[in-house]
């Protein structure tokens, strides 16, 4: 692939790409790492990059794959590694305003990246199950059954659970409607 | 069917909450150290680690 080409390309998936770290690393700082590691890794195996196909799944396949490597590697100097993320959690301020999401923030931060992973690429970027599972490189039952328990941890921790109540109007409506409309008279 | 029809609905506030956290951080300008990386790339000399071409070339994180 042309360098001038791939470089611009690379560049128009740059925001894209450092939001996808961001959901891994949960911490800018180590974000801008992951992303400058990755960008290093991609431009001295362009030649590998198949011109035409998706670029911004293969950087996201490298990017994935260099943090679940730093992980492994950080696991070994560090007995505590996720005990340390978890202290990061907080890293955006709750704003005015903004109270709701920096709860979901730090709800997200609490899901295990295997299962943040799958939900960005699948309830963000509308990846099929299929196309996701190439990314991370497991099994489409593997995908499906990640984004279900990442999808359930965070309607639990934002007390989205369905509640018996809303059930019960949901019933009552259900009735209703079914019923069809009362006869005229 | 109603504990389905509620329960798509919960995944859907799940995902459009997901969508605004996504979008908030794509829409963060980079930092300077990254524009610089960019810019210069055509330039760069790229240290190419030990793991590098497994990390590029294929998807199994194991």
């Amino acid at each position: 692939m042309n360098r001038q080409k791939a470089q611009h390309e690379l560049i128009g998936h740059m925001k894209v790409l450092r939001a996808f770290a961001i959901s891994l690393t949960r911490n800018a700082s180590s974000a801008d790492d992951l992303v400058q590691d990755t960008v290093l890794k991609a431009w001295s195996n362009l030649d590998k990059f198949e011109e035409g196909t998706n670029m911004r799944a293969w950087l996201f396949t490298i990017l994935r794959n260099t943090f679940y490597s730093d992980r492994r590697k950080a696991k070994r100097e560090v007995a505590d590694v996720d005990g340390a993320l978890t202290a990061q959690l907080s890293e955006k301020p709750a704003h005015d305003g903004h109270l709701q999401l920096a709860d979901f923030r730090a709800a997200l931060a609490q899901l295990p990246p295997e299962q943040r992973e799958v939900l960005t690429l699948v309830g963000v970027l509308q990846y099929s199950y299929e196309e996701a599972a190439e990314v991370c490189g497991v099994k489409v039952g593997t995908v499906k059954s990640r984004l279900n328990r990442g999808r359930e941890a965070l309607a639990e921790r934002m007390g989205l659970v369905e509640n018996e109540s809303l059930e019960m109007t949901d019933a009552v409506t259900r009735a209703v409607v079914a019923s069809g409309p009362a006869p005229r008279n | 069917m109603a504990k389905k029809a509620d329960k798509m609905d919960v995944f859907g506030q799940i995902d459009a909450n997901l969508k605004r956290v996504f979008e908030e951080d794509a829409a963060e300008d980079l930092p300077p150290r990254l524009l610089e990386l960019l810019e210069k790339l055509d330039k760069v000399e790229a240290p190419v680690r030990e793991n590098a071409n497994e990390d590029a070339g294929g998807n199994d994180p194991s």
